[in-house]
């Protein structure tokens, strides 16, 4: 501790401990005698002031007090030595000091007596207040510029300071206040508690901030309570420890906070608000019926308590993202997402978010919508749509690709994904994709459902930018989330194809082919039909078929057409229908009809093939004519035969027999030429008498009847042997045969048949040489083929074809007798039998005439049976 | 003396069945119809005929005039008196109808007229002999 070098003798004070606290007292200190006049100063002083200390000792202290003090200071000062004690600083004196150079400052004073045995004197400590004058007056501003209402209170409760905006809230004037309770400020009911929260804060003083779960109310001048919100802060000053309360008035907010919650409780969807820390601070009555939860255990509840478990991490992590950069989510923003219920079951959910910005700091709203009725009919729409046999693609109004089916991927080419969200027209080939837009624009102007090949021949392309024909089918599709159309695609390159072979067909059919729909509209012809009606294609497509039927059959045709497609089934031609139909040129003409059901892809259609049937007709009426003239030359035939059988043989018969017995008369008396005459006569009449016999028999096995039945041919063979047994034996000749098959036929005729071939056999022999007949048969398809050889005298191979005419004889009546006849009857019983006869020979050596006869199993055609 | 009815309208032909019937048997006594409708007025002893015998045989050509010689079995066999006279058919014709309807009327047996004297001959006497016996049986 140093010496001062210059101290005056203060009178009185003899050591120098007290002149060196002074030197170390942090405030320049002065001291002065009841006269005023300064009797000590320490360095600070000098600094303070800019005095030397020597300028000061001995003069009155008013040299350190701005003039305008300075003639009542001294009032003060002999006040103070009047009664002498220790006055604090700044206890809200306002108090200058003037400096050597005139400058004035602000300066906090006090003030100490010193009493000694040479009289009292006055120790002043004098601080520089320029510093916390000006912290003051910045404090003052503050507080003024404020936004809320603040109110400073000491430990007491007692009002220190308030700002305007308290005037303004309250109602008092700032003098009313300040140096009263603070409980003025609060509701009458509310000030017991008041007061002991605010002993409790004074206690443990702490920075509460506003709107920190507070419900408080102000009480205005005129007794109007109104809400408020509080944040404390402790405020520690030179004059001990205030707080300061910031309060702000909350009618507003209160009420745009209940307009808030009444809307959210109007809103359709559940609406959740949580905070930044993601505590749930509202929800409405959705919330709780969607969840399940009571209003008061959700609010200050993480939002997680409404996530699943499983998915709380991820949620969190989400939420802390969404409030980093928070914007307006809107629903079905493609995010799958879910909401548990306090039972813990989970269900689809659709969120949209949108953050909430407000006085109290960042909210988040959700409003959560329940989408499992969604999900699930979204759901089956998309198995229905997988399980369509035809691509489906579902777009929005603006043309957007929604939804679209395994069939459209494997169709057009693309993945799922690179469909999804994409306009429609990347289906469409690039030269209609403009008018595809004006075509879809329309559709959901007017949109209803329109049916598959409607007319339209449509072009899809695929990834790879190839076009292929499509026909599409479009219905509307009302959803929640508004309407959407639903296309099906179907490829039709197979059925255009198709559809161009069955039109190529159509051409080479030999009728006129007519292809109608179910209504009756000609829906194809052919050339033929052109031909055949004298109408251009043209003029038949989508005209009723009965263009082409005559005017007076038309209705019943419309009644039959009906009935056909009631039960369409394949009706043949000739099914024995009289029909006609009509040329453009309005002749008539018979027609013959058939008709075949044709399924197509578009429904429903008959075809008819329709065939002239003038020239049949025409030749029907001849056959017709003919088989009468042929019946009625039948008829005579018969009555030809009948009269052959008796009136032509009577008088034969008498002939022969008056010659005979006229003969008889006349032998010994007539002359050798005259008998002879008489054997002329009866040769002639017997021949006739033969020939008309062969007559008969034609005309017999012409009329034969076809009753055929199984016929042993060995039983055949075995009678004629038995006939030609004499025959044989005068000649020495043999009929050789093996076992010989059943045939199907007629008894007594193929036993003639056999005898007159046999016959013949025999009959045609070599001078000399005994027949030898052999008998074989052989099986051809459902025929037998029977050969009779003989060893005689043969034929020629003109003759092979002459031999089976009618009364064609080789030879003369000397040589070999006959009428010959027996071979055409032969011919006749083979032919009636369905079979055919024919002879092999070489003149010489011998001959062998080959016949068919059918197996007993053969079914014969009519006309077979007739050759 | 058997009683024979002979119905044929052929001069002819009766002139060589008459022929024939006293070769084989000189006994008979031939009574003639030249139609059907006079056989049936023979048979029925109708006016001319009134005291006509009940035929031993009748041999009826099938071809009759007037009335058709199928009639002369029809009446014959549906009338009491009469139905056991034999009935021989002879005739040119052999259509095989012919032989099925006398069949079926009850004609004990159908002839075919042989163009040959000596054969109709002989079938004339195989079948009186069978109808009537011989002329020794008779005697």
């Amino acid at each position: 501790m140093s010496t001062t070098t210059i101290t005056p003798a203060i009178p009185g004070i003899e050591n120098d401990w007290y002149r060196e606290i002074v030197e170390t007292a942090p405030d320049a200190t002065v001291m002065i005698d009841s006269d005023g006049r300064i009797v000590l100063i320490n360095r600070q002083t000098e600094i303070l002031f800019g005095y030397e200390r020597k300028e000061l000792l001995g003069e009155l202290v008013e040299v350190l007090v701005p003039d305008r003090y300075r003639g009542k200071h001294h009032i003060h000062r002999d006040g103070y030595f009047g009664d002498p004690n220790m006055r604090e600083m700044g206890a809200g004196l306002e108090l200058s000091g003037v400096r050597k150079d005139g400058t004035e400052f602000p300066v906090e004073i006090s003030l100490s007596p010193l009493r000694t045995d040479r009289g009292v004197f006055a120790t002043a400590a004098i601080r520089d207040a320029t510093a916390r004058r000006a912290a003051e007056a910045q404090f003052k501003n503050l507080l003024e510029t404020a936004p809320d209402a603040m109110v400073i209170i000491n430990r007491q409760g007692v009002i220190e300071l308030v700002n305007a905006q308290t005037e303004r809230m309250f109602g008092y004037k700032r003098e009313a206040l300040v140096g009263r309770p603070v409980e003025v400020l609060v509701p009458e009911t509310l000030r017991d508690q008041h007061l002991a929260h605010r002993r409790g804060y004074f206690v443990d003083p702490k920075v509460r901030e506003m709107g920190a779960g507070l419900e408080l109310s102000g009480r205005r001048k005129d007794g109007s309570e109104f809400p408020i919100e509080i944040s404390l802060s402790p405020l520690e000053t030179d004059e001990g420890r205030l707080a300061t309360a910031a309060i702000r008035d909350i009618t507003d907010r209160k009420k745009s906070q209940e307009q808030m919650r009444n809307l959210l409780e109007t809103a359709p969807d559940a609406m959740i608000i949580i905070d930044q820390r993601g505590t749930i601070k509202l929800v409405n009555a959705q919330t709780e019926r969607l969840f399940g939860f009571p209003r008061d255990a959700l609010i200050d509840q993480p939002v997680e308590i409404l996530v699943p478990a499983r998915l709380h991490d991820k949620h969190v992590g989400h939420r802390k993202g969404y409030f980093t950069d928070p914007k307006i989510r809107e629903m079905g923003a493609g995010l799958e997402l879910w909401g548990s219920r306090q039972d813990g079951t989970e269900f689809p959910i659709e969120i949209s978010l949108s953050p909430l910005d407000t006085e109290e700091g960042r909210f988040a709203t959700a409003a959560v919508r329940d989408i499992t009725n969604r999900k699930k009919s979204q759901e089956q729409m998309r198995n229905l749509l997988e399980t369509a046999p035809d691509a489906m693609v579902i777009i929005d109004q603006t043309g957007h690709i929604t939804l679209v089916n395994r069939q459209t991927e494997r169709l057009f080419g693309y993945d799922r994904d690179e469909l999804i969200r994409q306009p429609v027209e990347i289906l469409v080939p690039e030269r209609l994709r403009d008018r595809h837009l004006g075509h879809r624009t329309g559709y959901f102007v007017d949109p209803k459902v329109r049916e598959m090949g409607a007319g339209l021949e449509l072009w899809g392309r695929r990834a790879d930018g190839s076009e292929f024909p499509i026909e599409i089918s479009l219905s509307p599709l009302e959803t929640e989330e508004g309407r959407f159309a639903t296309a099906a695609v179907r490829d039709i390159t197979d059925r255009k194809k198709a559809q161009a072979q069955f039109k190529n067909l159509l051409e080479t059919a030999p009728d006129a082919m007519v292809i109608i729909d179910r209504n009756g509209r000609i829906n194809l012809v052919n050339q033929q039909t052109e031909r055949l009606f004298g109408y251009t294609r043209g003029e038949l497509i989508d005209q009723p078929v009965e263009i082409l039927v005559p005017e007076n059959l038309r209705s019943r045709h419309v009644g039959h057409r009906s009935g056909y497609f009631d039960d369409p089934k394949v009706r043949e031609m000739g099914a024995g229908l009289e029909l006609s139909g009509r040329r453009k040129d309005g002749t008539e003409f018979p027609i013959e009809i058939s008709l075949s059901p044709l399924e197509t892809p578009d429904g429903q259609f008959a075809t008819a093939a329709v065939r002239d049937i003038t020239e049949r007709k025409t030749a029907q009426i001849k056959l017709t004519d003919y088989a009468r003239n042929l019946e009625a030359s039948n008829r005579e035939l018969e009555e030809f035969a009948y009269v052959a059988s008796h009136d032509l043989q009577a008088p034969l018969r008498n002939i022969i027999s008056f010659s005979e017995l006229l003969h008889d008369e006349c032998v010994g008396k007539i002359s050798e030429d005259a008998d002879r005459y008489f054997g002329f006569i009866e040769e002639g009449a017997l021949r006739l008498q033969g020939l008309i016999k062969d007559i008969l028999e034609v005309s017999r096995v012409n009329r034969m009847e076809r009753s055929f039945i199984t016929v042993d041919t060995n039983e055949c063979m075995e009678t004629c042997r038995l006939q030609l047994r004499s025959v044989l034996e005068d000649s020495g000749g043999r009929i050789d045969f093996a076992r010989l098959p059943d045939v199907k036929g007629d008894a007594l005729r193929l036993t003639q048949l056999f005898q007159n071939l046999l016959n013949n056999a025999v009959k045609f022999q070599r001078p000399g040489v005994p027949p030898l007949v052999t008998i074989t048969a052989r099986r051809f398809g459902e025929f037998w083929e029977f050969a009779i050889a003989d060893n005689g005298i043969g034929i020629s191979a003109d003759e092979c074809v002459q031999v089976f005419e009618i009364f064609r004889r080789l030879h003369t009546a000397d040589e070999y007798p006959g009428t010959g006849i027996g071979l055409s009857i032969c011919k006749k019983i083979v032919e009636t039998h369905g079979g055919r006869i024919w002879a092999e020979s070489e003149p010489g050596k011998g001959a062998t005439f080959r016949f068919t006869l059918p197996d007993t199993a053969t079914v014969l055609a009519p006309e077979q049976a007739h050759a | 003396m058997p009683d024979v009815l002979i119905a044929e309208d052929d001069p002819a032909a009766l002139h060589l069945t008459l022929k024939a019937l006293s070769i084989v048997n000189s006994r008979i006594r031939p009574h003639i119809a030249r139609n059907g409708a006079e056989a049936l007025a023979f048979l029925r002893r109708q006016a001319p005929y009134t005291g006509a015998p009940k035929p031993d045989l009748i041999v009826l050509d099938w071809n009759l005039p007037k009335v058709h010689g199928r009639e002369v079995p029809a009446v014959t066999r549906s009338t009491d008196a009469i139905r056991d006279i034999p009935i021989v058919v002879v005739t040119t014709s052999d259509a095989e109808k012919d032989r099925e309807e006398a069949a079926h009327l009850g004609v004990n047996e159908y002839v075919v007229k042989a163009p040959h004297f000596r054969d109709f001959v002989a079938s004339v006497r195989d079948f009186t002999e069978r109808y009537l016996g011989t002329e020794q049986d008779e005697e």
